[in-house]
């Protein structure tokens, strides 16, 4: 399994569509392995491509449109968005189940994820655990 | 006076905030909380950006611009994503904010939501992208995974799928998303016209080709010239059309009526049939060597009962779309309603339902579609399933587990099967099983 955090520079891009690069991260080796940069103006589809390529399972972001989650969702693959920070706090948050913080939501966004977590049955805030979990049933099936 | 001034911009339409020279918001009007979802007790304080989220902010801020140069950003258009994930068209100004003695003490940007602007200019210039296509169904994502290299190809696309699935916005999709998104987009329906019409409507004719006939007319395969003709239900075309299609198609040229000369013609050619054109070959309705020449990338877009997913996002996209055009405030339609949307299977599809929803708009006098504004047949078909099942949902979660439990038993409970026919991933369905705490019966139990 691997996350991909949609990146500006140093942080979490504020808008996924904008983000700069991904950032990404393998189980196992909670690192900051590979960077993919990603250039300007990319249709939901190739970003998919990418993601696809690269066997991301989980995707951190910041604020994304409807559309593009469904679409990146259609791919199984789960997207966490909403989130801001410096990249090493929100991979450490991730991997410490400690996403529900509210220091990693986007002003106004957390009553958002908080019914997106309940319509997705998640129990809590964003856990970890739980998403790996998620991951590796996928896997299986 | 600090009072007044939050007055004054309160009762402004646009969005206003101010930030100091850290980028922190310092004020946030009544109208900049609607447009973004964010409350200005949590605005203030934060960083502009993580509140407006537009996708200039992190690469190209347009306050920045406005502070570092001193010149003003008049009425430009960035997209912002609002605190529901909602991408919307805003028009923003910058100017610098200074104090009574000229000192520059921060920015103040304005910003108005022109998305009702947006969404009637895209409706009647019919500029559909393939984000306007609705849809998270893994059928219809299969076919989005195709649509980049169908675009990016020369050759010609038989669009196959019943009434009212949306074939010509697949259709002007795929034309913008070619090269040729700057040129023409014409559509013409095959099946409205009798044969002579069609002809002289597809190619044209010459002065003097028949008796009202005064001057040249252009056809709209030269309307089309390096853009791209769709020409919709093909498989109702006469023998004689098509012998006539075919010749357009092999040596990409055709002759205006009363013409002599033929003309060659640079148009991509979509086409599109709610027929089964294989079975039309079979019966000897259509050619064979035309279906084979138009055949040469086929997608077939399923009905909306095997997309039922997708009803909750179509509703609400209608809704948005019908207050664009009612110019109405309607927020969305209840939990009863809705399950009686989710009950049906919806023969006309997806225009079926728009067609539902606009009456609603007519006859809804509250703020929520209700069950009592929606068709008799759609109740009574939704209260005849409902009584099959001896329980009124009444959230969300249990008419989601209502509609599973239908599709499962359906299915005779075989979840592989029933995934494949909701068009979604059978992990997707597992995943909503267990959160939803369905139990499915052991296998003597099954039936």
């Amino acid at each position: 399994m691997a996350i991909a955090l949609a990146a500006s520079q140093d942080h979490i891009a504020t808008v996924f569509d904008s983000a700069d690069s991904f950032v990404i991260i393998n189980a196992g080796t909670p690192e900051m392995q590979k960077i993919e940069s990603l250039p300007p103006g990319l249709s939901a589809m190739q970003v998919i491509k990418i993601l696809r390529d690269f066997r991301i399972t989980v995707l951190l972001c910041g604020a994304i449109s409807g559309f593009s989650q469904q679409m990146i969702e259609g791919a199984d693959i789960l997207v966490i968005p909403f989130l801001k920070g410096e990249l090493k706090d929100v991979a450490a948050g991730f991997f410490a189940n400690q996403l529900g913080d509210p220091s990693f939501f986007l002003p106004g966004c957390r009553g958002w994820w908080q019914r997106m977590a309940t319509e997705k049955g998640w129990e809590e805030a964003p856990s970890c655990t739980e998403r790996l979990r998620i991951q590796r049933r996928r896997g299986r099936s | 006076m600090h009072i007044r001034i939050d007055t004054i911009l309160d009762s402004i339409a646009d969005g206003v905030f101010t930030v100091d020279h850290d980028w922190r918001i310092t004020s946030f009007n009544r109208a900049a909380e609607e447009i973004t979802g964010v409350s200005r007790e949590e605005a203030v304080g934060q960083s502009c950006r993580e509140v407006l989220k537009a996708d200039v902010c992190d690469r190209q801020c347009v306050l920045r611009y406005t502070k570092e140069t001193g010149r003003e950003v008049i009425n430009r258009t960035v997209y912002i994503i609002n605190a529901k994930g909602r991408r919307l068209p805003v028009s923003i100004s910058t100017a610098l904010l200074k104090d009574e003695t000229g000192e520059v003490i921060g920015a103040v940007e304005t910003f108005r939501n022109i998305s009702r602007e947006a969404d009637l200019r895209k409706k009647l210039e019919g500029k559909y992208t393939f984000q306007d296509i609705i849809s998270k169904s893994h059928k219809m994502q299969d076919l989005f995974d195709l649509l980049p290299d169908v675009a990016a190809s020369t050759s010609t696309v038989l669009l196959q799928g019943e009434s009212g699935t949306g074939k010509e916005l697949v259709a002007r999709a795929i034309h913008q998303l070619s090269t040729r998104k700057n040129r023409s987009f014409v559509a013409v329906n095959c099946a409205a016209l009798p044969d002579a019409l069609l002809e002289a409507e597809l190619f044209g004719y010459k002065a003097g080709a028949f008796t009202d006939a005064k001057k040249d007319k252009p056809g709209r395969f030269k309307l089309a010239d390096r853009g791209t003709i769709f020409l919709d239900e093909i498989g109702d075309t006469s023998p004689a059309m098509q012998v006539r299609l075919l010749r357009v198609l092999q040596e990409k040229t055709y002759e205006p009526l009363g013409g002599v000369e033929s003309i060659r013609h640079d148009a991509r050619i979509i086409t599109a049939s709610n027929r089964d054109l294989q079975e039309l070959v079979r019966e000897g309705k259509f050619r064979e060597d035309l279906y084979y020449r138009i055949n040469v990338l086929k997608l077939v877009l399923p009905p909306l009962r095997e997309r039922m997913t997708d009803i909750p996002l179509l509703v609400d996209h209608f809704i948005r779309m019908f207050n664009a055009l009612q110019n109405k405030t309607l927020q969305g339609v209840d939990s009863e309603a809705l399950a009686c949307l989710m009950a049906y299977d919806y023969p006309g599809n997806i225009r079926e339902l728009e067609n539902i929803i606009e009456r609603a708009f007519i006859l809804c006098k509250s703020e929520m579609i209700k069950k009592y504004d929606l068709p008799e047949f759609l109740r009574s078909e939704a209260e005849g399933k409902q009584a099959a099942t001896q329980e009124q949902p009444s959230s969300l979660r249990e008419i989601e587990a209502a509609f599973l439990v239908n599709a499962l038993k359906k299915n005779q409970w075989h979840r592989a099967q029933t995934a494949r026919e909701l068009g979604i991933h059978k992990s997707t369905l597992f995943r909503r099983i267990k959160s939803l705490g369905i139990s499915i019966p052991s296998k003597p139990d099954m039936q």
